[in-house]
């Protein structure tokens, strides 16, 4: 370096690499024994993106097949075996762990004001039981395949003849500890690293949603290990705890199984819905509308979530009184869900919206899953539902809640962590494209399954009534329209990772701890204790152009905290 | 307030079981007997098992009163006879299943698989609690622990009382199901 003479003002930055948790060490070995939560994170999120592109190819052939009736390019065996890996991945190895395990992880700690996780190590190790649940669930295709459907209901489980059922309950009996650990830790991080002045109700709402989450993941998962455990003891020596003729109880599995998925369907959604109330408020710069109904609604949600299983089996011959409660607790779900909606939208009237990347996922969010929610109206209708149950119109329900609601989320949170977690800023032009591309695509997709539903067509058929063709043709592409719109957004991000502007501090004006600290965060998060305030006050931030981001204007800021302070006192005396 | 939740964790597991057992047990269909004919009743071992888990408890909780009293060698001396106990515990369930192993396997009959299920599932969960167990035995000799610092020994307590409430209630219901 001595011998430059020129100025030359871009070395600078070569020379003196700034150290953040990318830099902090190099090598392979650095992040597979890493336990910072920030490279944990980032290598799930890496993982479930991988599963991600497996299981939308596996749906794009599956709309392809489904183009024609009869086959069009693959045999009803094969086709079996797609639907039914599509679905396993998709919920097992993508949903479950994106927004807790990927997204959850690099954030959780440092907009708790925490230096890690609780347990680190345990941290790393429910990645790697990830990785081994992956592995096997992997394994299973080449042991045979398996055409279970994601549910591998019995006696269908027990008795098929594809090798891989085995292999793939044992994926997903691992993928459940991995899940629990994941909730066991972030629930004792969330009790005991709050630093000073982080109260409950100073938790940004994404902490609420996560801690709700992991209470469903740690109640709920065991009962799912279970009941694989006894699928698979009952597929290797035939002891007909399910088999009806050996006095066992098929219905019984489905009870088993739906006590846990059910839970984890709002394992999926609570998360979801936890980015959103961060996307709405930080993109629409306003205070939120209704915090602490927010967070309860979280907790209302993850209570009712243990009640409803039932409404999974009103045509399995479960008693006609069970129906009825079943349906009645599974209404009530709309409570909470509409509060968050509401609060919402009122959040958005009057704020000041920026139409960034983030806010249109978030939009798009609400859009579809009030569609989700409200078709679910209809599904937990006892009379509605004997026509409806295990048609189209199920298929495009809970593709509108996992897919649209909490996929869109998880991608939007993505969109808005983004400049967080690399340090790079997207082409924001791009990427709203890439988002407008998958809405439209999605709707096309899905919208037209309630149409064939509610006129009859069952799922996982194979074949189909030429009258269904013209909607089969329809929902093909729109999932077409819908690749295209992952891989502009793919496309985005790459371009990002290559050739990115460097992200500023807070590039969206968000309050929360995550944007007190540089883009990308240093090795241990913060270097001195953060200082605690309204998580959702917008008021003291400011437009730095040098910077092009936020940063905050000390006289409001301490204004703020005076007249928060002023404020607490007064509520002391009252 | 965390152990609790462990605690619901577990409770939920057992009584998602014991449910799975109850459908089982009373199912009308198939029409079989729930008992084959020469099948053996529960093993005689399983009454000294659940004496000996119950002195366990005794002993774990005689420890914990002697910690807040500050009588340290009581301490030590509940511990460790609760954690000997447990192991002890363990050696009859599996004394119970090899009498029985030796007149019906599991995969004979569904009497016989929800045996050895559920006490298996139960047993898992005793070795888990005897390392921790272990751990807290092994510190109070180490006199580790004091009369406003006992953490472990609290914790352990709850974990190990849950244990040996669950168990009376899986021994009770496997009792009038094989009746």
């Amino acid at each position: 370096m001595s011998t430059v003479t020129a100025p030359r003002p871009h070395a600078v930055d070569h020379v003196d690499v700034p150290d953040n948790y990318l830099t902090h060490s190099r090598g392979f070995l650095s992040w597979i024994l890493t336990l910072d939560h920030k490279r944990i994170g980032v290598m799930y999120m890496g993982a479930v993106l991988a599963s991600f592109f497996v299981g939308g190819t596996f749906a794009l052939l599956l709309r392809t097949e489904l183009l024609t009736p009869g086959r069009t390019i693959v045999s009803a065996d094969t086709y079996n075996q797609f639907f039914t890996l599509h679905g396993a991945i998709m919920v097992f190895l993508v949903i479950i762990p994106s927004i807790p395990a990927a997204l959850g992880n690099f954030v959780l700690p440092i907009m708790l004001g925490a230096k890690d996780v609780a347990f680190p190590r345990l941290n790393l190790f429910s990645f790697w039981l990830w990785l081994a649940g992956a592995g096997f669930t992997l394994y299973s295709l080449a042991a045979g395949g398996f055409d279970t459907g994601w549910t591998f209901y019995t006696p269908y489980s027990t008795t098929t003849t594809t090798g891989g059922v085995i292999p793939v309950l044992t994926g997903v009996f691992i993928l459940g500890f991995s899940s629990i650990f994941t909730g066991l830790n972030f629930i004792v991080t969330v009790h005991k690293l709050r630093p000073p002045g982080m109260t409950w109700f100073r938790m940004p709402l994404f902490l609420w949603a996560l801690y709700s989450t992991a209470i469903i993941q740690v109640l709920a998962t065991p009962v799912l290990a279970i009941t694989l455990c006894l699928l698979i003891v009952e597929r290797l020596l035939n002891i007909g705890i399910f088999n009806p003729s050996m006095g066992g109880d098929p219905v019984l599995y489905q009870h088993f199984f739906w006590f846990y998925s059910h839970p984890a369907v709002y394992i999926m959604i609570v998360p979801a819905m936890g980015i959103i109330s961060e996307l709405i408020a930080v993109h629409a710069h306003r205070q939120i509308f209704g915090y602490r109904f927010i967070a309860f609604s979280s907790i209302a949600i993850a209570m009712f979530s243990f009640l409803v299983w039932g409404h999974h089996m009103f045509t399995s011959g479960q008693s006609g009184l069970m129906n009825t409660i079943f349906s009645l607790i599974s209404f009530s779900v709309a409570i909470p869900s509409a509060v968050k909606t509401f609060n919402w939208t009122m959040t958005l009237y009057k704020g000041t919206i920026s139409l960034t990347a983030p806010m249109m996922y978030a939009l798009a969010f609400l859009f579809l899953f009030t569609i989700g929610g409200l078709t679910g109206i209809h599904l937990a209708t006892l009379n509605t539902d004997v026509h409806l149950h295990d048609t189209y119109f199920v298929v495009a329900h809970f593709h509108y809640v996992m897919m649209g609601s909490a996929l869109i989320a998880m991608i939007g949170g993505l969109h808005h962590w983004w400049p967080k977690m690399t340090g790079k800023m997207y082409d924001e032009k791009l990427a709203i494209a890439g988002c407008i591309i998958i809405f439209i695509g999605f709707n096309l997709t899905f919208f037209t399954q309630f149409m064939l539903g509610s006129q009859g067509m069952p799922r996982r058929y194979y074949d189909y009534q030429p009258e269904f063709q013209v909607y089969h043709v329809i929902s093909t592409i729109g999932s077409y329209i819908m690749g295209i719109g992952f891989l502009t957004t793919a496309v985005c991000f790459v371009q990002s990772l290559r050739s990115g502007a460097p992200a500023p501090a807070n590039p969206w004006g968000g309050r929360s701890l995550e944007w007190q600290c540089t883009s990308p965060p240093p090795h241990d998060n913060f270097k001195t204790t953060p200082r605690v305030g309204n998580p959702y006050d917008f008021s003291m931030l400011q437009w730095n152009a040098a910077e092009k981001g936020y940063d905050v204007d000390p006289a409001r800021e301490a204004a703020a905290f005076a007249a928060e302070a002023q404020g607490e006192h007064a509520r002391g005396h009252a | 307030m965390g152990m609790w939740l462990f605690v619901l964790v577990v409770v939920l597991l057992f009584a998602a079981a014991l449910l799975g057992y109850g459908v089982v047990r009373l199912s009308p269909t198939g029409g079989r007997e729930w008992r084959p004919e020469g099948t053996p009743m529960l093993p005689w071992t399983l009454l000294a098992s659940t004496a000996v888990l119950l002195a366990s408890s005794v002993a774990l909780h005689r420890s914990l009163v002697a910690v807040r009293q500050g009588r340290m060698l009581a301490c030590t001396r509940g511990a460790t006879a609760a954690y000997w106990l447990g192991v002890a515990f363990v050696v009859l369930q599996g004394l119970a299943w090899w009498t029985l192993w030796q007149q019906v396997r599991m995969q004979d009959n569904l009497y016989a698989w929800t045996f050895y299920f559920l006490t298996a599932l139960h047993v898992f969960h005793v070795l888990g609690g005897l390392y921790a167990l272990g751990v807290v035995a092994a510190r109070a000799q180490a006199g580790q622990y004091r009369r406003d610092s006992h953490n472990g020994i609290v914790l352990c307590s709850i974990y190990w009382h849950s244990l040996d409430a669950i168990w009376l209630v899986l021994y009770a219901t496997l009792w009038i199901g094989s009746r």
